[in-house]
């Protein structure tokens, strides 16, 4: 049996055609079932169009009828079973390369694991899978020395933003002097950083990073008295977390000098933040934002499609009718066309998935990520002391609760920036973990 | 409380129905889908081409259909991806066509730029809303709510206290809830994964990783778990969490599994149906717990529903 994602079948008629997946299949013919109402229409129809989708290319093979008998071999209570014979030595060719190729793959699966797999499909490096970090202290460090700062980002002029991520650093953002920001982003010797003109306060994918309220009160008058924009990064909650984030919220904003603007990341969240502040300015939030990200996509060679879903009118009134106003995007080497509507740029992380079962304490605790308990509370905060380190060569990292790919041209090639920021692109957001 | 199962081959139906199942699921890609598309944009959440993990092409949706008018047991088909491209929002428009003309009513929906747009055509279809939409309260599911709109599939990262907390605040009646009981679970969640799922790379929860500590060489190796999907529910398993389910206004469970041996999945479907009746039998958690003991060999201990 062979899947109809590899082969299938188009009977043609004058007014119609049938597509069929094949049963059994050789290079002399194949068998196929058809309700029984196609019967007439199959045996007469006036040319076989045959689909064959091998990994790197499709291919399309048209067989008159002259070349091809059909017989019906069985009939059954929901279907008939019909055989088509060809001599056609084009079709035998192409099935032959086909059948080689499946077995080939199903020989190598069977008998390898899957990194060596991936090695001889793609070129993937399996015997780098052994190499990791030391740490992430080490990594970073690493990723930042390569940084070249002369690279185009100098002269240019954009507005930047930074990310306040976790407790901590908001935390440290207050006690400094005005006009500092905390570590990582201190250490950061970059022309964007003299760019610096929002702050990003709370976490995009986990609802336990949340600052307190007397924590974001403090934040928000120190980012005003610095004449900084301040936005508040909402994350994806389940319902326990959205009645503590609203309940957070409005104790919060009525003791804020101006409503801040809000990055989202929950449709729930979406939906009270545009309904309780409707003046309010909101970014739909990179998690919202769906694209594939993923920093093995260089070994797939795959076509970037350029376009997401937000390029789509339907997606734009889904999210106009929830009062957003803004999009955000990530930067990574597959990223899609600049957005239709003005738009964050977040880099130099981009996020690949996130788990809101907290992997990190699952993993001290039970020794493995998938050993969570209905208990979600968070008081141990492991992620202040511990990561998931990746090999070396894929350059991603787990952080809090979610995988994160580090691309290294951003902060190296404003020109590479600049292509997927376009004319809508109005803020670079740097995001940096400690 | 009804059985979900995921199918994977059009001949496994009378089987699964057979074993328990009042309801299947399925992958069903066109061919007009792959000769346009490839294998690049993913029509739903199986994106491997070697693999029988959908139905095959039309002939085998009408012949399902017919089976479906026999055994009675719906089909619901899945249209799950996460995001489509602007310019494939017609074209799975007319798929749908298709197949509301080949008798199928029923799809699982899970980009929410789809769902708009099949309201706006005017497709008359029912939704099932995927987990993997990322509605994960109950304020998130009010976006997503249609006249359209016939069950909520939980994203199998809620607990069964948040499951019911979203149905207690539901005002729309008649609505089906669905949550996961067996099978492939994933500790990061399906509608924050961006990651690749093909043929030729492992899924990114599977690439080998270490627990690093701020310290430098301060590292422990985690294995990455390998379970056998051969012993039930050691990739993912909510047995002991059903009677609680049942409590909650669960109203259907998903055994998950297109592209799964078809003896596994008839054992899957036949213990969790003698579950569910052990769970409309029992009068409390302790006794549903007591009856269910015999039914496994032994805990997977990968839980769904952990307490």
């Amino acid at each position: 049996m062979i899947s109809s994602a590899c082969f299938c079948a188009v009977f043609e008629t004058a007014h119609a055609h049938y597509d069929c997946s094949p049963e059994d299949i050789s290079i002399l013919g194949f068998t196929f079932r058809i309700p029984p109402d196609w019967r007439s229409d199959i045996l007469n129809s006036r040319q076989l169009r045959l689909h064959i989708y091998y990994p790197d290319r499709p291919r399309t093979l048209l067989l008159p009828p002259s070349l091809y008998t059909l017989t019906v071999e069985t009939e059954e209570r929901y279907d008939l079973l019909m055989r088509m014979e060809t001599a056609s030595p084009d079709y035998a060719h192409a099935v032959r390369s086909l059948m080689e190729e499946i077995s080939s793959y199903t020989k190598m699966k069977s008998e390898l694991d899957m990194s060596e797999v991936s090695k001889i499909r793609t070129g993937y490096p399996a015997e780098q899978e052994q190499n990791f970090p030391a740490s992430f202290t080490d990594q970073f460090f690493a990723w930042m020395s390569s940084v070249h700062p002369d690279s185009g980002w100098a002269d240019q002029d954009y507005s930047a933003a930074l990310c306040l991520t976790d407790p901590c650093m908001v935390e440290s953002y207050v006690t400094l002097p005005e006009h500092a920001f905390p570590a990582p982003y201190r250490k950061l010797a970059h022309p964007i950083m003299n760019h610096i003109h929002t702050l990003y306060f709370g976490s995009m994918t986990c609802p336990f990073l949340f600052p307190d309220k007397d924590l974001l009160l403090t934040a928000f008058k120190k980012a005003t008295r610095e004449n900084l924009h301040a936005v508040l990064s909402l994350p994806p909650v389940m319902s326990s977390d959205f009645e503590r984030i609203r309940h957070l919220l409005e104790q919060l904003i009525p003791h804020l000098p101006a409503l801040p603007e809000f990055s989202v990341n929950d449709w729930g969240l979406l939906r009270y933040v545009h309904t309780r502040y409707p003046s309010a300015v909101i970014e739909l939030g990179p998690l919202l934002n769906r694209e594939t990200r993923d920093v093995r996509m260089t070994y797939l060679h795959r076509n970037n499609p350029g376009d997401s879903s937000l390029h789509a009118p339907i997606w734009q009134k889904l999210i106009s009718d929830l009062g957003v106003t803004r999009l955000s995007a990530q930067c990574h080497e597959q990223a899609q066309r600049p957005l239709p509507l003005p738009f964050s740029l977040y880099l130099p992380f981009f996020q690949m998935n996130t788990s809101l079962q907290c992997t990190l304490r699952s993993a001290l605790e039970c020794g493995t990520r998938g050993g969570q308990t209905e208990d979600r509370t968070c008081s141990s905060m492991p992620c202040s002391s511990s990561v998931f380190l990746y090999p070396d060569f894929l350059h991603m990292v787990g952080l809090q609760n979610s995988l994160y790919g580090y691309d290294r041209k951003a902060l190296s090639d404003f020109s590479y920036v600049r292509t997927m920021m376009g004319d809508t692109c109005d803020r670079i957001v740097l995001q940096l973990f400690q | 409380m009804k059985i979900t199962a995921g199918l994977g081959h059009i001949d496994d139906y009378p089987a699964y129905v057979q074993s328990g199942a009042d309801e299947v699921f399925c992958g069903y890609v066109p061919d007009s889908w792959y000769e346009h598309f490839g294998m690049n944009s993913p029509f739903n959440r199986r994106e491997v081409r070697y693999a029988h993990v959908q139905i095959g092409a039309r002939n085998e949706l009408k012949i399902l259909h017919s089976m479906t008018e026999d055994y009675g047991a719906p089909v619901v088909l899945a249209i799950n991806s996460l995001f489509y491209l602007p310019s494939q929002y017609p074209m799975i428009a007319d798929i749908i066509c298709d197949c509301i003309h080949d008798g199928f009513t029923d799809y699982i929906i899970a980009d929410p730029g789809l769902l708009y747009y099949v309201q706006n055509a005017g497709l008359k279809i029912h939704i099932h809303l995927s987990g993997e939409t990322c509605t994960m309260n109950p304020q998130a599911l009010t976006v997503f709510d249609s006249p359209m709109l016939k069950r909520v599939i939980f994203h199998r990262h809620l607990t069964v206290p948040e499951m019911a907390d979203c149905i207690r605040s539901s005002t729309h009646e008649d609505l089906e809830y669905e949550a996961f009981i067996l099978n492939e679970r994933c500790h990061f969640h399906g509608a924050m994964c961006a990651t690749v799922h093909c043929d030729e790379l492992a899924p990114m929860c599977q690439v080998p990783y270490l627990l690093g500590r701020t310290a430098p060489h301060n590292t422990i190796s985690l294995p990455v778990p390998d379970h056998d999907p051969s012993v039930f529910g050691d990739t993912g398993c909510g047995l002991c969490a059903l009677y609680d389910l049942m409590s909650s206004g669960i109203t259907h469970l998903k055994i998950v599994g297109r592209g799964n041996y078809s003896e596994f999945m008839q054992r899957d479907i036949r213990i969790i149906h003698r579950a569910v009746a052990a769970a409309s039998a029992a009068v409390s958690k302790s006794e549903y717990l007591e009856a269910i003991e015999p039914y496994v060999d032994h805990c997977s201990h990968n839980c769904y529903y952990p307490k």
